[in-house]
């Protein structure tokens, strides 16, 4: 067998690197400056986000230098859509019933069980015109009785529901409908709704009533919805669909007598409730007939409420006559009218207006009047829409008048639903009437929640926003209540926040932590509450904070501020302190180097660490990381540098377990490093030098406590490059030994679900990584030149490599890559004021013979390699032989030479390749670059020899 | 796929070593950045962290990303080839081309990728050359970020603008807080 | 298969004397077939029948009176001739005349008005038939167009008239006061009134307005007299606010109520009763009699 030889070509790379500059012109304009892409704006395909830059399109006068083009002005909203601005949740208004009535499905159920007909349809119907003797008005009296048993039945008709049977019962009869509907059976139709609005007088079980409201509603709009619709589809001329918006006039002669057909008989419905509702729920049918009617038939619907004896069920009624009328008219008289009745009631009934059927069901005052809520509130909401100062003031006009002791509740819900600047002006008096109440009737807090909330949105006349804090939480403070109190303290937390100096806010926040712990000392404390409520709301305390001060170095000299943290339990600590580090690397822009506040964030971040363990979730774990790691970014301590590395000793002291921390920690002192040179302009001090020396021995304790195997190797390369910036190349070389060691230690260090065979491409790419940054290392004076690279060489021919694997010979090719280097004259590369072999072994010629020695021992281990691979019997392990064979080809014939023995090798290897069958491309391109070469004589003529010799 | 007189926006870029070695990507940049104008991204790796992958990702739906030697994401590819256009384009970090940078180094991993445009990284240099009729780029670091070779970087990147078999690419350095564009043609060979 | 419809021209109100009835006459079939003769009769009828109650139900049955014929039309249509399939179309057209009554349902008395119309068909086809009602709606004559007329009621228990003073000692007190806007009404509108709990010792439970018929028919032996409920309507549901004044508010039913009717051989004639019922079966009513026209 041929010995062979590798003799490297010499190169001269400053000439290579010139000639290699593509020429290159001044820009005059480019795709990402204005002009540029909206010219060409209609071939580039459409895309919705480009919108903001069809607008250039008027001329643009060229001398005129516009500072603010489409691009530059569109690109603060990205930025705002990427920090994910905080909303609040809680703020929405939920204005339409579609929300509504979900909540009130969902907040109004009960555990009772619920009287439900057996047989529904079959319970008989007034029928209206069946004669009957005026002198048997006993029967009619018998019937009464009836009705007390729930929906007019006997006791043998009914059965009890509970919550969810219930409302999957009435939506089985809203399917009924619509199925009876499309068999043309209008009186089963018509029955059915009349049947299923009378559940509405049915107040058994009362705390559920809100809920039947909105089932039975539910199934009458439907109804409603039928009737129209089969009205509009035939209601045109000659029986043709009427438009969405039509006139009276439009509709034909047989609609509007159907329609007026649908009214009589809703007329003549003997029961008031059932006659009420119908007549409601068909009431927009009315347009067939005539527009102009609605605001009088709406007052008298209004006033028919007036029949209803009990007034939860007349309240509802009202709301159910506001959700209707709404899209009707947009008068209001009925609407205020019902308004007046609702007070007038109240106010009539007096002590009497909770009921004591509510109190046999175990219901106290305040859970009694919440069941109102939902329909005053509805009610209010549309006498309150397009307000107008004169119409509030009317409102509270009537209010005082007819205000009552079981009024509080219609405050509250004009307090909800009228727009804050309105209500302002009249906080201070509104607060009078709210310390007025009852506390045992309604909740003081909820309203003055309420009112809060209007506070906060309009601020009341500067002089008297004190006075109403002051009247305010006087009462607040003595609430008992801890969820109520809590409750309020959201809202005026905002309130002070917007509008009052830190002062209040932090007397504010003594106050509430006062309370919590009270609550919490309690022997009988109530876990439950504290989960559900105290906490959450402290959190949104918390949150908003830190939403209206984004100058966060305000809320930390709060001194109240991170007590706050202290009195959540341990989960809800965390999730806060997480909150308070997300918003501190939000919300502070560049950097700090106040030590108060970085110490605060330290020690949020260090509970945030300390509450990990190996048990915690990866996504967690990697989260806290991040938040951990932009913290530290962020702290800049300027041209104090030994401040900066003091923080970072800090740092690895506490946060000792999670992986990407202490690897940030290790490129921290490594920026610090590089900054300090920059400084220092390359030229260390004594001071300088002896830091860069201590940010280096951090990185050297640090390295060794990471996990990763790879982490720890790239990061050893890195400080040892590092290192060698500042010229301290004995801890270079600690760090490249280091990674050295690190190899050899990986097979044994392999968990058990690794095998050697996952670690080789990474492990490759690193020691061809290695190998480059070996290029600019110095040899060791007395080790010699190539003792470090020789010491790698040793691990890699050691390395347990896979036996059917290229991985081994991929890193002997960058092996050879790196001794061609070697033997220029001059490196590729350099770091400054660093003396690399080049230089330090000058035109010697023992370095330049160990160099080729080397050589000629990786070549001769690397077709070694190549037989090996060519023995294996496997089509995969042949393929990887051919393009291994073509590398070595390639870097052969570029940085080799094809003197002595390379001719041969090099037509050998290209033999093997074709055999071998490397990618087709890639021998074509290998072969078309001996061409080249050849072409290029007179140097070329080993080239042209060579072209003899391969065939493609 | 693209049909020959559409243009076509590639933003080139990589090695921004957030937070590892910088805080951000210069606003200057930030601003010229925006969603919508650019189709795909080719990322020469060294992203780092996951948020800086998704800041591109807010840029371009198409982004495509070689591990680098500081990726925390290990499921990037050493090395990529992408099919733009009339182009193939390869894409590799660098880290692994022995010695770093070095043409013929790079002119075989051309060979073997068999692409028309070869990106890599690395260097935190920007580099734009013809070699064997192919196109050679290195868009240096978008941030700026130090090497321990040098430690004064010009953050640049780059934007190949191709339209049929042909590529202007625009060379983006922040000089200072000024942004300078060159610009470069390049032209596939039939 | 062969149909026969009858469609009326107007259909959205009725008829007066002296109006012309026209429509058209719709054969519908499938196949030809021959007809012995088109005809349309019109007729109007007063229909009586005794009480039961009041006669005893076999002389109910037996002596059921005479009907009073109002209207008797004969026309024909069409010769006897030849039907092609698909739809054949007949125009006719009448005059009303006469002295007429309003349409009316009740339960002794009906006044009915119907339109016949038959094409006979050789031997062994059925005779093709169909009968509409024919809705006929007289103003009222000036001298019976009514006039606003309220009237005012207040209920206490001292002015309950068919209560023994003393037998029921322990009646509650209550004073309930109303109005009724008017006691002639026009039959299209409304009746409308108010009534309001003043006050009122016991738990209210219903408060219904009642619309009574009460129809008299002469017969060889005297006159029958009977009052039946035509509706009732709730106006309030339960122990309802004192002091608030709720609506009384009716829709009359047509075809069920007419202009009141007052003549030798039969009387048609309306009240109202508003009907309080207490928590503990007690019940008081107030009685109005109530004039009806047509305007």
């Amino acid at each position: 067998m041929v010995q062979f030889d590798w003799k490297p070509r010499e190169r001269d790379y400053v000439r290579e690197w010139t000639s290699m500059e593509a020429k290159s012109e001044i820009a005059a304009s480019h795709p990402l400056g204005r002009g540029v892409v909206a010219i060409r704006k209609d071939s580039v395909p459409s895309d919705p986000l480009s919108s903001a830059t069809a607008a250039p399109t008027k001329i643009r006068n060229p001398l005129e230098d516009n500072p603010l083009d489409p691009l530059s002005a569109a690109a603060p909203v990205t930025i705002v859509t990427t920090a994910g601005m905080t909303v609040f949740e809680e703020e929405s208004v939920e204005n339409d019933w579609e929300t509504r009535r979900e909540t009130i499905l969902q907040r109004y159920t009960t555990t009772a069980q619920i009287a439900f007909a057996k047989n529904f349809i079959d319970t008989p119907v007034a029928a209206p015109n069946v004669p009957k003797r005026v002198d048997r008005v006993k029967a009619r009296l018998m019937q009464l009785e009836d009705e007390d048993g729930g929906a007019g039945l006997g006791p043998g008709q009914i059965g009890y529901l509970t919550a969810a049977e219930y409302i999957a019962r009435v939506r089985d009869l809203t399917e009924d409908l619509k199925r009876a509907w499309d068999n043309e059976e209008r009186v089963k139709a018509l029955k059915l709704a009349i049947q299923t609005a009378k559940l509405l007088s049915d107040t058994s079980v009362l705390s559920f009533y809100p809920s039947i409201f909105v089932l039975v509603t539910d199934l009458l709009n439907t109804f409603s919805q039928l009737i129209y619709n089969r009205l509009r589809r035939k209601g045109g001329n000659d029986g043709s669909q009427l438009g969405e918006l039509f006139d009276p006039e439009e509709v034909n002669e047989q609609a509007r007598e159907t329609c007026r057909n649908w009214f009589y008989k809703v007329a003549s419905i003997r029961e008031l409730l059932p006659r009420v509702y119908i007549e409601l729920a068909i009431l927009k049918c009315y347009r067939f007939v005539s527009n102009s009617e609605f605001p009088s038939i709406l007052t008298r619907i209004a006033s028919t409420i007036r029949g209803f004896g009990h007034p939860l069920v007349a309240a509802y009624a009202r709301c159910y006559l506001a959700q209707r009328g709404y899209e009707l008219t947009f008068q209001k008289e009925y609407l205020m009218s019902a308004f007046k009745d609702s007070l007038f009631v109240f106010q009539k009934l007096g002590s009497a207006a909770f009921p004591e059927s509510a109190q046999r069901q175990g219901l106290n005052q305040q859970q009694y009047w919440s069941l109102y809520q939902p329909a005053l509130d509805y009610l209010v909401l549309c006498l309150a829409r397009h307000p107008t100062k004169d119409g509030f003031q009317q409102l509270m006009n009537v209010y005082h008048k007819n205000r009552s002791a079981s009024s509080a509740v219609v405050l509250h819900s004009i307090l909800a639903s009228y727009p804050a600047e309105f209500i302002s002006p009249y906080a201070m008096s509104i607060a009078a009437i709210i310390k007025d109440i009852e506390e045992d009737s309604y909740s003081k807090c909820q309203i003055y929640t309420a009112l809060g909330k209007c506070l906060v949105k309009s601020p009341p006349p500067e002089d008297s926003r004190m006075i109403i804090l002051n009247d305010v939480w006087k009462i607040v403070t003595k609430v008992s209540n801890i969820r109520e109190y809590m409750d309020t303290a959201l809202v005026f937390v905002e309130y002070l926040l917007k509008y009052f100096s830190d002062r209040e806010v932090n007397v504010m926040l003594k106050d509430i932590l006062k309370h919590i712990k009270t609550e919490s000392s309690k022997a009988d404390k109530d876990e439950k509450l504290m989960q559900d409520s105290v906490y959450p709301s402290l959190f949104a305390i918390l949150r908003k904070i830190l939403h209206y001060w984004t100058d966060f170095e305000r809320a930390m000299a709060l001194d109240q501020f991170l007590s706050l943290l202290d009195v959540f339990d341990k989960r809800w600590k965390y999730d806060a302190c997480k909150h308070v580090l997300e918003s501190f690397n939000r919300n502070v822009m560049g950097s700090v180097n106040d030590p108060v506040l970085i110490y605060s964030i330290y020690n949020v971040a260090k509970y945030l660490h300390d509450s990990l363990d190996y048990l915690s979730f990866e996504d967690e774990r990697k989260q806290v990381s991040n938040l951990i790691i932009a913290f530290i970014r962020k702290v800049d301590f300027g041209r104090d540098l030994e401040q900066w590395l003091n923080f970072l000793v800090d740092c690895r002291r506490v946060f000792t377990h999670l992986d990407p921390v202490k690897s940030f920690m290790v490129m921290s002192v490594c920026e610090l490093s590089m900054r300090t040179l920059n400084i220092v302009k390359g030229r260390h001090t004594k001071k300088t030098g002896a830091f860069v020396k201590g940010c280096m021995a951090y990185a050297h304790i640090t390295i060794p406590s990471i996990d990763d195997v790879f982490t720890r190797l790239y990061a050893n390369v890195l400080c040892g490059q590092v290192a060698l910036a500042s010229q301290c190349t004995v801890q270079a070389e600690t760090f490249f030994k280091e990674a050295i060691v690190l190899v050899q230690e990986i097979p044994s260090s392999l968990g058990p679900d690794q095998s050697v065979k996952t670690m080789e491409e990474p492990l490759v790419s690193f020691l061809r990584y290695f190998a480059s940054a070996l290029v600019v290392v110095p040899g060791h004076p007395q080790h010699g030149a190539c003792y470090l690279v020789s010491a790698l060489i040793t691990v890699v021919n050691e390395f347990p490599w896979d036996e059917s694997g290229d991985g081994k010979a991929r890193v002997l090719m960058a092996m050879l890559q790196l001794f061609s280097t070697y033997t220029q004259r001059s490196l590729p590369y350099h770091i400054n004021r660093l003396d690399s072999n080049d230089t330090l072994f000058a035109g010697d010629s023992a370095y330049h013979d160990e160099v080729l020695n080397l050589s000629r021992g990786i070549l001769e281990e690397m077709l070694n390699e190549l037989a090996r691979l060519g023995e294996v019997d496997n089509v995969v392990v042949k393929r990887k032989q051919g393009a291994l064979a073509l590398d070595l080809f390639n870097t052969l014939v570029t940085v080799g030479s094809l003197e002595g023995t390379g001719l041969k090798l090099a037509s050998n290897l290209f033999g093997l390749a074709k055999k071998g069958s490397a990618p087709a491309p890639y021998l074509k391109a290998s072969h078309a670059l001996v061409q080249r070469k050849a072409a290029n004589l007179p140097a070329g003529y080993l080239f042209a020899e060579l072209l003899t010799k391969i065939s493609l | 796929v693209h049909g020959d007189s559409k243009m076509v926006l590639v933003l080139v870029m990589g090695d921004t070593h957030i937070p590892h070695r910088c805080a951000d990507m210069p606003e200057k940049f930030k601003k010229l950045l925006v969603p919508g104008k650019i189709q795909h991204i080719l990322c020469t790796g060294n992203l780092c962290v996951k948020e800086t992958y998704d800041f591109l990702r807010g840029l371009a739906s198409d982004v495509h990303v070689v591990r680098g030697d500081f990726d925390e994401n290990q499921t990037y590819p050493e090395t990529k080839v992408v099919n733009i256009g009339q182009f193939k384009i390869g894409l590799c970090h660098g880290h692994q081309i022995v010695p770093w940078g070095d043409p013929e180094a790079l002119a075989m991993l051309r060979r073997q990728l068999d692409c028309d445009i070869l990106i890599t990284g690395h260097t935190h240099k920007f580099k734009a050359y013809e070699a064997e009729g192919s196109f050679i780029v290195n868009p240096g670091s978008a941030t700026g970020a130090y090497t321990p070779l040098s430690g004064d970087v010009l953050p640049s990147f780059v934007l190949m603008d191709i339209q049929g078999s042909s590529v202007v690419a625009y060379v983006y350095e922040l000089h200072g807080e000024e942004v300078k564009v060159d610009k470069i043609h390049f032209t596939k060979q039939q | 298969m062969a149909s026969l419809e009858i469609v009326l021209d107007r259909n959205e109100k009725g008829y007066a004397p002296g109006d012309i009835v026209s429509g058209k006459i719709y054969i519908d079939s499938d196949e030809d077939f021959s007809q012995n003769g088109i005809t349309l009769v019109a007729e109007g009828a007063v229909n009586m029948q005794l009480s039961a109650k009041t006669v005893g139900i076999f002389d109910a049955f037996y002596n059921s009176l005479k009907p009073i014929v109002l209207l008797t039309i004969n026309q024909n249509i069409a010769p006897a001739g030849k039907i092609f399939h698909g739809r054949t179309e007949y125009p006719f057209q009448f005059k009303l005349d006469g002295q007429l009554h309003d349409s009316y349902h009740g339960v002794f008395i009906n006044i009915d008005y119907t339109i016949t119309v038959d094409v006979a068909r050789p031997m062994l086809a059925k005779t093709l038939h169909k009968k509409i009602e024919l809705v006929v709606e007289i103003p009222s004559p000036d001298s019976e167009q009514g006039v606003v007329q309220p009237a005012e009621f207040r209920m206490t228990p001292s002015s309950i008239e068919n209560i023994k003073q003393g037998s029921m000692p322990d009646i509650p007190t209550f004073t309930i006061t109303g109005k009724l806007d008017s006691t002639q009404c026009e039959v299209l509108q409304p009746l409308t009134g108010s009534i309001t709990i003043e006050e009122s010792a016991a738990k209210i439970r219903s408060l219904d307005l009642q619309l009574v018929r009460v129809e008299t028919c002469g017969t060889p032996d005297g006159t029958t007299r009977e009052s039946t409920e035509i509706q009732s309507i709730q106006l309030a549901d339960g122990d309802i606010c004192r002091g608030l004044t709720v609506p009384l508010y009716m829709v009359l039913p047509r075809r069920f109520t007419c202009p009141t009717i007052l003549t030798k051989s039969f009387k048609i004639e309306f009240e109202l009763n508003v009907i309080i019922q207490f928590d503990h079966g007690y019940m008081v009513t107030e009685n109005f009699p109530i004039r009806l026209y047509r305007q």
